[in-house]
């Protein structure tokens, strides 16, 4: 047998004992790099590459209990809890669905199919892995900015929004800011170890989504895209995978994001829509714009802890026959039909849902796993918090959906296919690679190391960690 | 203080964690410093080393890196993070009480750590 056929039935033998596959690759290259560094220093002692090769496998000791042993520690991560809560939430989606549809907005149809799409879609994600946007994260970003510039040249206007309206089918454009937070992630990945160049790059790479957002026009979807996109880079800057300094790199966005920030206040100050949502948030009784706010705060302080609550005689019968019921307001009928405990119970859902989540996202050591799940999961968590708030009455931005929930084909379809992207970061995060140098701060020309003091006369860098 | 009771097999977690403080290296490069600087008292497999390795990854006290040596081949690099560093501070301390504890009952009851 050839000596490099050795080293590979070595690795294949130390493979074969780990049951994760995805790792195997990873693991192989390793110990076969290994073996050959071994090899090498052998044959510099004078040995013969066969004897070099067999002496250094020798010395990387039995395959198979280096197998079993690496078995212990690769081991694909499947989140049965936040599998079990996504299906919950579907399911809670598709009874909400149900009753929109026969209860509360009669008559109507209640099609299942829509949830079977979705669960797919969520499935196809999970399965098919995130690190498959790893490879192509450049193409992701220009695709849905290609998309966005197409859906907005193509789109009607209706109730002063962007829908793309395609036999018989409209899907709103709002639902973009859904997808822009995750391709702007994989935006920031390829811009790792790029210095404040990187950065800079990355302000740039945002404006784009930010226009398209601003010209459909959705001010949630601007916002939580904007806030994403802040938390994302700083994210980066903070775990050092620019290579700049971490003050440096926050000074880079969190000055400019100041002077947007600030901005974006005197605008909304002399924006007349604005001013109004504010009024009517504020004063919704003395505003004749007010009656949605008032409705929805009414049904709330009228909803019993268990059961059906009361609803004041002057919104007559079925006030939840009103379609905005089943899209921006599913749990303020829930909680109206079922009770506190209806709304309390979803709530807790997506609070666990989130809780784990992040606990999840801060385990992530590649810069494409955290990247993804990250975005994923404050899209996910914007979402949510935005329409419980706005359910409550006390919104001052229109809600997007009440993600896997609330009723919306396209939101329900680009959620589930997110939730299960998110999930495959978890089960296979650990075996991704990407080539990122962990940041050092530049230290003092006087390093001891190897028991040596070495004073570095030529003031090259040299570096120490924190 | 809790001593860990496999200590003498645990040490070898301390020693990876202690060359990874001085500098980022890749398996081989520890094997070789680990065993020069023991003047060859420490042998470590890399049977033995990897999976060590591998778990401290998991639990976050190293990170790795691919990087590109004047061959071609590719060297996985680790490097200690500040929760690594906790840990090794953390280990130092428990082979100090171990080693002292230790020294006090070799030398009948004089213990070199309070001399």
């Amino acid at each position: 047998m050839q000596p490099f056929e050795e080293i590979k039935k070595y690795s294949k033998t130390v493979c074969e004992q780990i049951r994760w596959k995805k790792a195997h690759s990873m693991i192989a290259e390793e110990i076969e790099n290994h073996i050959c560094d071994q090899r090498d220093a052998y044959i510099s002692e004078g040995e013969e590459e066969e004897t070099a090769t067999r002496n250094a496998i020798t010395q990387m000791g039995d395959a198979v209990t280096v197998g079993m042993e690496l078995d212990k520690t690769h081991k694909s991560k499947p989140q049965w809890v936040l599998i079990s809560l996504t299906i919950i939430l579907m399911l809670i989606g598709a009874g909400v669905s149900y009753l929109t549809n026969t209860f509360w907005n009669s008559p109507g149809s209640f099609h299942i199919f829509p949830f079977i799409v979705a669960l797919a879609a969520f499935l196809i994600t999970y399965f098919l892995d995130f690190s498959v946007l790893g490879k192509y994260p450049k193409q992701c970003y220009l695709l849905t900015l290609v998309i966005g510039m197409l859906g907005l040249m193509l789109s009607s206007q209706i109730n002063g929004r962007a829908w793309f309206v395609w036999a018989g089918n409209s899907v709103s454009l709002a639902y973009l800011s859904l997808l822009f937070p995750l391709t702007y992630s994989l935006f920031i990945y390829t811009m790792r170890n790029k210095g404040a160049r990187g950065i800079i790059f990355c302000g740039i790479a945002y404006i784009p989504y930010a226009i398209i957002l601003l010209l459909i026009p959705t001010a949630t979807g601007f916002v939580l895209y904007t806030l994403t996109a802040l938390i994302l880079l700083c994210a980066a800057i903070a775990r050092g995978w620019f290579g700049v300094s971490k003050k440096l790199g926050m000074l880079f966005v969190l000055f400019p994001a100041g002077c947007a920030a600030a901005l974006s206040c005197v605008w909304c100050v002399f924006n007349a829509y604005r001013i109004s949502r504010i009024s009517i948030l504020l004063h919704p009784y003395s505003d004749p714009k007010g009656y949605q706010t008032i409705l929805i705060r009414e049904l709330m302080s009228n909803a019993a802890f268990t059961g059906k609550g009361t609803i004041p005689q002057k919104y007559g019968e079925n006030p939840l026959s009103m379609s905005f019921f089943g899209t921006d307001f599913a749990l303020t009928a829930l909680t109206h039909h079922y009770g506190w405990i209806a709304f309390l119970g979803v709530v807790m859902i997506f609070t666990v849902f989130s809780i784990l989540g992040f606990h999840y996202v801060s385990k992530q050591r590649s810069v494409l796993g955290l990247m993804v799940s990250l975005s994923i999961l404050l899209t996910f968590v914007m979402q949510a918090a935005i329409y419980i708030i706005d359910n409550l009455g006390y919104g001052l931005l229109s809600a997007l959906s009440l993600p896997l929930v609330s009723y919306g084909k396209a939101a329900l379809l680009i959620n589930s296919g997110l939730i299960g992207f998110m999930l495959s970061v978890f089960r296979t995060g650990d075996i991704v690679k990407d080539g990122y140098k962990p940041y050092k701060k530049p230290g003092s020309f006087i390093v001891y190391e190897d028991g040596k003091l070495i004073i570095d006369l030529t003031m090259r860098k040299t570096y120490k960690e924190n | 203080m809790a001593i860990d009771k496999s200590l003498l097999t645990g040490s070898t977690t301390t020693l990876i964690l202690k060359l990874l403080e001085e500098k980022d290296m890749y398996g081989y490069q520890m094997i070789e410093t680990l065993a020069r600087k023991s003047d060859e008292t420490f042998k470590l497999k890399a049977g033995t080393l990897y999976p060590i390795l591998h778990g401290l990854e998991n639990d976050g006290m190293v990170e790795s890196y691919d990087e590109k040596t004047d061959g071609a081949r590719i060297r996985k690099y680790y490097h200690i993070t500040s929760k690594g560093r906790k840990l090794l501070q953390e280990k130092k301390q428990e082979w100090a009480a171990y080693t002292s504890a230790v020294n006090k009952v070799l030398n009948g009851g004089v213990s070199y750590a309070a001399v």
